[in-house]
Parts: structure tokens; sequence; C-alpha cells
């Protein structure tokens, strides 16, 4: 059984790390993991020291597990390599496939909404508009997952 | 002016680097049924006498990366201690990596051996 004050810790610690890394699903992932980490290790120690003070275990996991900015630098790391490795021509074919479905999308959609509208919208504007639509879209998704 | 870290300590940090991928794909074969993060990190620590022994939490950003690399597989567990746990697996891939490694390692050595000098 785990109490109160331990699940408390380990949330601040998991909240603290988490403002140290990009917002996406990779994170949240490896937050779960960490989390469960710290539970392994508790569940652990308890079993060896039993009469050990719950707070002092937890902190001791958390001493071993190294600070939110010792972990997300080894993650900043592991990113850069990551990116090093990607070949340029996969790149460049991913970008162009991308957007030519967001082009392709567009032109449906303002085809679609031209003719509900009976040309009260103008197809081309509403093909200018949700281009640029795609376009904040691709943004806000790159910043999100730290995509260059 | 502020010293930086010394060339000593930061050759170890960056051949460590190296070296711990290849390890953590070593403790991973050796554990067929597979093994959670928490193992993988006190079987480091253990196994290696600490030469290797990491923050444990730096190693995870590792398994993802092998695991992104497909060298790893995972599969989840329930756990009566908290959240569901993570069991690491070596894929197909990631045995044959293993593998070519265990050899580049063994060449590499080898030939550091032979330049020492007498």
């Amino acid at each position: 059984m785990i109490d109160e004050e331990v699940k408390q810790i380990v949330e601040e610690f998991i909240k603290k790390t988490s403002r140290l890394l990009p917002d996406n699903f990779e994170t949240e992932d490896l937050l779960e993991d960490l989390k469960s980490h710290i539970y392994e290790g508790f569940k652990h120690k308890q079993q060896i020291r039993p009469s050990e003070s719950p707070d002092l275990l937890v902190q001791e996991i958390l001493k071993e597990l190294g600070t939110p900015e010792e972990i997300a630098e080894e993650y900043g790391q592991e990113r850069v390599q990551d990116v090093n490795t990607e070949k340029d021509d996969d790149r460049f074919q991913y970008y162009l496939v991308r957007l030519v479905a967001a082009f392709i999308v567009a032109v449906i959609a303002a085809w679609v909404v031209s003719s509900v509208t009976e040309g009260a919208v103008e197809f081309y504007f509403a093909v200018i508009v949700l281009m640029g639509f795609a376009v904040i879209e691709w943004f806000v998704r790159a910043k999100q997952t730290g995509e260059s | 002016m502020q010293k930086g870290p010394n060339f000593e300590d930061t050759w170890r940090i960056e051949i460590r680097r190296g070296l711990l991928q290849y390890a953590v794909l070593a403790i991973v074969k050796r554990h067929e049924e597979g093994i959670h993060g928490y193992g993988i990190a006190k079987e480091l620590e253990e196994r290696t006498d600490g030469l290797l022994q990491v923050k444990e939490g730096t190693l995870y950003p590792i398994l993802h990366r092998l695991r992104k690399e497909r060298l790893l597989n995972v599969h989840t567990e329930k756990s009566e201690s908290g959240p569901s746990k993570k069991v690491y697996v070596l894929t197909g891939e990631g045995d044959r990596v293993y593998r070519h490694l265990t050899v580049l390692v063994g060449d590499i050595f080898e030939k550091l051996e032979g330049l020492k000098s007498d």
C-alpha cells in the first residue's frame, strides 16, 4: 500500500520533469516509465527495509533516478542523435507528400464549401484560407513535437 | 574563469554513452522472458561494478531510442505497486544488431590492446 504523501512526492517529481520536456506522446510515455520505475523501486526497497520511513525510501529512489534536469538533458541528447541519423532524402519526400496531401484536401474542401454556399464563398478564396489553416496547423504540430 | 570538466571526464561520458546502448541490449538479451526498466538499471549497476552506472532516469530516453530503432519491443504487465510496468524484450533485429556489435566491440578492444606500448 502506498501512502498519499509518497504519491504526492512522485506526482510533484513527474510534474517538474514534464515541464522540461516537449509536450508530445513520447514524453507521456517517458513519464509513465519514470512513474512505474519509482513505484517498482519503492516496492523493492520496502521489501528489503520494511521498517524504514516511506518518505526516506522514495527520496532515495528519486536521488538514484536523477534530477528532472538530468533526465531532460539525456532526452535532448537522444533526440539530437535521432535527428542526425534521419536521411535528408526521406525528410524531403515526407514533407512533399504532406504538402501535396494538404493541398488536395484543401481543394476538395473548398469545392464542397463553394458548392454548398452556391458560390457565396469563392472557390479560390476558400482554397487559400484552408491552405493557410493547414500551414498554421503544421507549425503548431511541429512546435508540439519539437520537430525542426 | 570557470573551469569546465577535464578531458578524462568528457571522454568517459562520451565513451559511456555509446557503450551504454550496447550494455542495455546485452542485459535485455540475457532475459528472454523480458526485463523491466528498474531491473535493467539494477543489473547495469551490479554487473559492471558501477562502471556503467547511470542516473536511472537517464536510462529511459535510451530505451525509447532503442525502441524507435526497433531493436527492443515492449509489452505491459500489471503491477500491484502502481502503474502498469513495461517489459522490454529484444526483437529479431535487436538480436542481429547485438551480435554484430559484440563482434565489433571485441575487434575494437583487440586492436586497442595491440596499440598499447610495451
